[in-house]
């Protein structure tokens, strides 16, 4: 217990902002000399970011026979007609 | 306190800010006030994200901005402060850029008119930032610009343009989420925000229904596409929190916009058309509010005045309790007697076209009932069972409605003899009926009319004087006539193999069947009857090994030249015939049926078998191992080609085929292992033409995920009873060998360089016996001799490899001399 009050002590102390400091405005505000946008290729073009639609396999049905669903099949078994 | 000292100490907690607003509020005259309070803004604009001292100071210029307007409105700040905060939005740090966006999105719902210079600045340095480079910059530059949104439906509106745009677009999930919070919804975001249900993400896809829906309100602003279809998603959906959130939806929001009536709920589904989804809704609602199920009731009146939707929310009901073995909740649903007396009422309504859709749903509703139903009461049972067979000689039934009679006269008799004579009964009256009715037909064309006493066919043509046209109409009603009479014979004769399972040999009733109706369907020249005819005879191929060994070139032949659906059901057939009666049987047929599955693996011009054929060979694989050597390598390849990326099925077929045979067999795994490194440098070479822009897979991604299906450690049975290794244990070690093996043929630079980095990924246990270790080195040697040219990084991974190599060997010749002493000296008792 006393790990994490320290820790979190530790964090509020880093994150006190020192309000007395000097900001040098010139730099703050200066605008960037280069691009700043995300380049194209980021941009997901193909599936707009979507899953494709689900065909609801599974192991099961992959342990079916086609024609009779109901009917599993355990793999690793001889079968002798 | 300076105005800055004021704003400085509202960093630490939130319940001090009331009280700081009087504080500051008393300086707003001060001539230095604006000043600190942008000064204080600079200093927040350095902060780094994740600073909750920054984000809590920011929150109290907002409460005091507020807080002002209110009390002294003449003094309102809030332009000014927006004014400042504009100035960062294209600074060069992208800290000063992110908290920039922050105070502008805060801010500017508190400006009540913003001038409009500063609006058109502010609306195009925010279309800027909602696409920088930076995620976490972006947004926040959403939720800003989403304050610019205006109600117009117009096209031209670009901010509403851009925010679809980054909804679709955006590369990371949570720009994605803020644009759908914050979009106005409308006809035009309507689609756009809906298709988030299908959000990569799965929190933004939990978004669309634990906030979006809700917040749009009614569902009735959906159409009833839209809203069978956002249930249906969400309710499928693989993640659970999204199908709790969606089932939450349905429960607790939508329910009360049915004004809290599951009828009205249903009325609203369209549940005939979308019966599956319906069902599913019912259900997850049921599952939701468990109390629900207590709570409901089915008095008489409900069953004597069935709906399609007061039928489903029986079954559905009816579903849950079994699923969950709510024994006596399942109590509501009448006896099997009662059951079949309302089953009968409905049977009546068959026969008006007007009532019988409805009519036909409402029956399959409640023989799925029945089928749930324990069959203890034997007056029911008998009674249920004579209503069928009634139903079944008598009136005309869907395929559906003929499967399910059939699926439930199986159960209800007592032996699998009885129910193959009841059924071939009912097959052979409706056969008669048939061939009466069209007999009867050429009859009365020919002759003149019978005396008013002999029984009139109820379709019948009117006796009239021999005219060509009439006689050619007449014809073609009576051929049409006649096929579909064999269409539903063999429909029933479907039905009844479908829920047989003991072998044919002594059946002879089948042998009947087979010579009167199935092969006749065969030779058809009528399409449609000799796909069903197939079919049938398909299901009795699986029955009888004989039949099906005679039959399985029929099949070839239909899987090389038919038509799409013949293909496909003749793939289906070999495939199960294969499967049912065991490989070794047909291996005549091995060369032909091998090259033509094959062959449909690889058209991606016809997707839908392309998929089948991967199933097939996949089941074959898996389930009788048939042979791996030929088929395991095309089907890797197919799994990982870029022409089949927008195949979604196979690939999900694939995608589970792959674990079960490699983690369900050491040997399966194996074999993955021997064809790892040429299936391998395949790949690499098919990807090796392509654009990488257009790529979804790399082929380090691909190596990975092969390598992956090689790790021992994710067998399903990971040791042999005694045995203290895992399985497999030597598979990394075979993997490395043959990397070596294979390096020369990778061609220089990008995929030499895979190849050789797979090495560094690869799991060797130490324990290995030395001669192991001695031999890879060996492996090792040749391929250095080749004198190959390798990149710097290559070269120290093999370097590395090699000396794990030597250590291994060194430690396990040393473990192997230290048993060999101890062995020795304590010789273990000869156990022979």
């Amino acid at each position: 217990v006393s790990n994490s009050l320290e820790r979190r002590r530790r964090r509020e102390a880093d994150n006190t902002i020192d309000f007395s400091k000097e900001v040098d405005l010139d730099s703050l505000f200066t605008p960037a000399s280069g691009n700043l946008k995300l380049p194209k290729s980021h941009w997901k073009k193909r599936n707009r970011c979507l899953l494709p639609d689900d065909y609801q396999y599974d192991s099961r049905r992959l342990l079916q026979l086609f024609l009779k669903p109901k009917v599993s099949l355990l793999p690793f078994t001889s079968f002798n007609g | 306190m300076s105005a800055l000292q004021i704003i400085a100490s509202s960093q630490n907690s939130v319940s001090s800010h009331r009280k700081l607003c009087n504080k500051l509020f008393a300086l707003r005259l001060q001539e230095a006030f604006l000043q600190d309070v942008f000064q204080s803004i600079n200093i927040i604009l350095t902060i780094k994200k994740g600073n909750s001292n920054a984000d809590r100071v920011l929150r109290f210029i907002v409460t005091f901005i507020n807080y002002l307007q209110q009390k002294d409105p003449k003094t309102d700040i809030a332009q000014p402060v927006l004014k400042h905060a504009l100035r960062g939005l294209d600074a060069k740090d992208k800290t000063v850029r992110f908290r920039s966006c922050q105070v502008v999105a805060r801010v500017i719902n508190c400006v009540k008119e913003i001038d409009d210079d500063i609006y058109s600045i502010l609306r195009e340095k925010l279309l800027d930032r909602v696409v920088d480079r930076e995620s976490f910059v972006r947004l926040e530059a959403v939720i800003a610009l989403s304050r610019l949104q205006e109600d117009t439906e117009d096209e031209e509106n670009d901010v509403r343009n851009m925010l679809l745009f980054l909804l679709q677009n955006d590369p990371s999930p949570d720009v994605r989420r803020a644009v759908l919070l914050n979009i106005e919804v409308s006809k035009v975001t309507l689609p756009f925000i809906l298709e988030r249900a299908r959000d990569v993400d799965a929190t933004n896809r939990k978004c669309v229904y634990s906030k979006v829906l809700p917040k749009i309100g009614d569902f009735r602003y959906l159409s009833i596409k839209k809203r069978v279809r956002i249930l249906k998603w969400g309710m499928n959906d693989r993640d659970d929190s999204v199908q709790q959130a969606a089932s939450n939806m349905l429960a607790y929001q939508w329910i009360e916009s049915a004004d809290n009536n599951l009828l009205e709920l249903l009325e609203r589904l369209d549940v005939v058309q979308n019966s599956e989804v319906a069902n599913l809704a019912i259900k997850c609602f049921f599952t939701t509010r468990l109390e629900t199920l207590t709570e409901i009731e089915f008095p008489d009146q409900f069953w004597l005045e069935l709906t399609a939707e007061s039928a489903l929310l029986a079954r559905s009901f009816s579903e849950v309790c079994a699923e969950k073995n709510f024994g006596e909740l399942a109590e509501k649903i009448p006896e099997v007697s009662q059951l079949t007396y309302f089953i009968e009422k409905q049977y009546v309504a068959l026969r008006d076209r007007s009532t019988y859709e409805e009519a036909s749903f409402i029956i399959e509703q409640l023989l799925l009932i029945a089928l749930n139903q324990d069959m203890a009461d034997e007056i029911g049972r008998r009674k249920l069972l004579k209503s069928l067979t009634n139903s079944l000689s008598t009136s005309l039934l869907s395929e559906t409605l003929i499967s399910l009679h059939v699926e439930l006269l199986k159960k209800l008799c007592s032996t699998e003899t009885d129910f193959c004579s009841l059924l071939v009964e009912i097959i052979t009256d409706i056969f008669e009926q048939g061939h009466a009715e069209t007999a009867k037909e050429s009859e009365l064309q020919q002759a003149p009319p019978k005396s008013p006493q002999e029984k009139e066919p109820e379709a019948a043509s009117s006796p009239v004087p021999s005219n060509m046209e009439e006689d050619e109409a007449n014809e073609e009603t009576e051929e049409y006539k006649e096929a579909f009479s064999e269409l539903r014979c063999l429909s029933y004769v479907q039905a009844l193999f479908e829920n047989i399972s003991s072998p044919l040999n002594e059946n002879l009733y089948v042998i009947d069947l087979l010579k009167s109706l199935i092969i006749p369907a065969v030779k058809s020249h009528d399409l449609p009857i000799r796909e069903k005819g197939l079919e049938c005879l398909s299901l009795v191929c699986l029955l009888n090994s004989d039949l099906a060994y005679e039959n399985v070139p029929l099949y070839l032949h239909c899987l090389e030249k038919g038509t799409d659906n013949l293909k496909i059901i003749a793939l289906r057939t070999l495939t199960d015939i294969f499967l049912q009666h065991g490989k070794d049987r047909f291996s005549t047929y091995d060369e032909q049926f091998s090259s033509l599955l094959l062959e449909t693996l690889f058209n991606i011009d016809e997707a839908e078998l392309q998929t089948l054929s991967a199933e097939a060979i996949a089941k074959l694989l898996v389930i009788v191992h048939y042979r791996d050597e030929l088929f395991l390598k095309p089907l890797i390849i197919q799994y990982f080609e870029p022409n089949t990326v927008e195949n979604f099925a196979l690939r999900q077929v694939l995608g589970y085929f792959f674990p079960v045979y490699v983690y369900g067999s050491p040997e399966n795994q194996w074999k993955v292992a021997e064809v790892f490194c040429d299936t391998l440098l395949n790949l690499m070479e098919v990807y090796r033409d392509i654009d990488e822009d257009d790529l979804q897979l790399s082929t380090s991604q691909i190596s990975l995920q092969m390598l992956d299906w090689t790790d021992n450690e994710k067998l399903f049975e990971k040791k042999v009873n005694s045995e203290s290794y895992t399985l497999n244990n030597k598979i990394h070690l075979h993997l490395a060998n043959n990397i070596f093996e294979c390096l020369p043929r990778a061609p220089e630079g990008k995929d030499r360089k895979l190849m050789v980095s797979l090495l560094g990924k690869l799991n060797i246990p130490d324990t290995l016996p030395s001669d192991d270790f001695s031999k890879s080195i060996r492996k090792l040697q040749t391929f250095e001799n080749h004198g190959l040219t390798l990149d710097s990084t290559s070269m120290n991974i093999l370097k590395k490899f090699e000396t794990t190599l030597r250590n291994n060997e060194a430690a396990a010749l040393e473990r192997e001399e230290q048993e060999a002493k101890s062995d020795a000296e304590h010789p273990e008792v000869d156990e022979s």
